[in-house]
C-alpha cells in the first residue's frame, strides 16, 4: 500500500513540476516579398510608430482597419510596412495579427 | 472488541489520501501541457485572437538582443540555423521578448531567411482579452 502511494506521489510531483498552462500562438513574420510581382496596384506604404499608424500619410486607426483603403484593396496589392524606431515586438505583431483580416494585401516588412 | 476500538480510529485514512493524490495526479495530467520550460524571465508577445499551438521549443530572443536555444547561448542566428536537423529548417520559429525592438525581429528574420530558412513564425503567448 505505502509503496503505491509513493509511485503516485512521484507522478503527481513530476506533473506538477513540469506541466505549463500558459497557451500559445504562432504568426508568420513576412519579412520578404514572395513569389513573383504580376499586380498593377501601386504599392500601399504604412508607417508604425509606437503610438501612430499611417498609411500613405494619413493617421489611421489600428482597429478600423477594414473601413481604410486597405480593406478595399485589390488581390495581390504589395503593402509596404516602414518601422519606427521605437517600436517593440509586440506593436508589430499586435499590426500584423490586424492584417492577417486583410488576405488580399503582400505584406511586407522593411528593415532598418 | 471494545478494546479494539480506539485503536482502529487512529489509523491514518490511507485510502482517502490516495484518492485526493490520485485526483491531484489525473487532474494535472490532463490540464497541463509538457513542454520545454522557457526562461522566468521572459516577457512574451500577448496575441488574443489566433489559433493555439504545444509549446515552444525554439529560438528564444531576450528584450537586449541575446538569443538563446534550450538554455543556450546562440552567437548568431546563421549560426543557430546550422545547427538545426534537416527536417526541421523549412519553417524556424522564434520566440521574441515582447520589448524587443521589432527593427531587430526584422533583422533577425532576414538573417534566418538569407540562411536558408522558408517560413518564419514568431511565437506569442495567448491572452483572453
Amino acid at each position: 500500500m505505502t509503496s503505491l502511494i509513493d509511485v503516485i506521489f512521484l507522478l503527481l510531483l513530476f506533473f506538477m513540476l513540469t506541466s505549463t498552462f500558459s497557451k500559445f500562438a504562432e504568426i508568420e513574420l513576412s519579412s520578404a516579398l514572395q513569389g513573383t510581382a504580376t499586380v498593377n496596384e501601386p504599392p500601399l506604404f504604412l508607417q508604425l510608430g509606437a503610438e501612430t499608424v499611417r498609411l500613405n500619410g494619413n493617421a489611421l486607426d489600428m482597429a478600423t482597419l477594414d473601413a481604410s483603403p486597405l480593406g478595399s484593396a485589390a488581390e495581390g496589392t504589395v503593402l509596404l510596412v516602414s518601422l519606427a524606431g521605437d517600436v517593440n515586438a509586440q506593436r508589430l505583431t499586435d499590426l500584423l495579427v490586424a492584417l492577417r483580416g486583410l488576405p488580399a494585401l503582400r505584406v511586407s516588412v522593411l528593415g532598418s | 472488541m471494545r478494546r479494539l476500538a480506539p485503536k482502529k480510529a487512529q489509523r491514518e485514512p490511507t485510502i482517502a489520501l490516495i484518492n485526493i493524490v490520485f485526483l491531484m495526479l489525473v487532474f494535472f495530467m490532463v490540464a497541463g501541457t509538457l513542454g520545454q520550460p522557457l526562461d522566468r524571465s521572459l516577457d512574451l508577445v500577448r496575441t488574443a485572437d489566433l489559433d493555439g499551438r504545444a509549446p515552444p521549443d525554439a529560438l528564444v530572443i531576450h528584450p537586449d538582443g541575446r538569443l538563446e536555444f534550450r538554455g543556450v547561448e546562440q552567437t548568431s542566428a546563421a549560426m543557430f540555423y546550422a545547427t538545426l536537423p534537416e527536417t526541421a529548417r523549412d519553417t524556424v520559429r522564434i520566440v521574441p521578448d515582447r520589448a524587443l525592438p521589432a527593427r531587430d525581429l526584422i533583422t533577425l528574420s532576414r538573417d534566418l531567411r538569407a540562411a536558408g530558412a522558408q517560413r518564419v513564425l514568431v511565437v506569442t503567448e495567448r491572452v483572453l482579452e
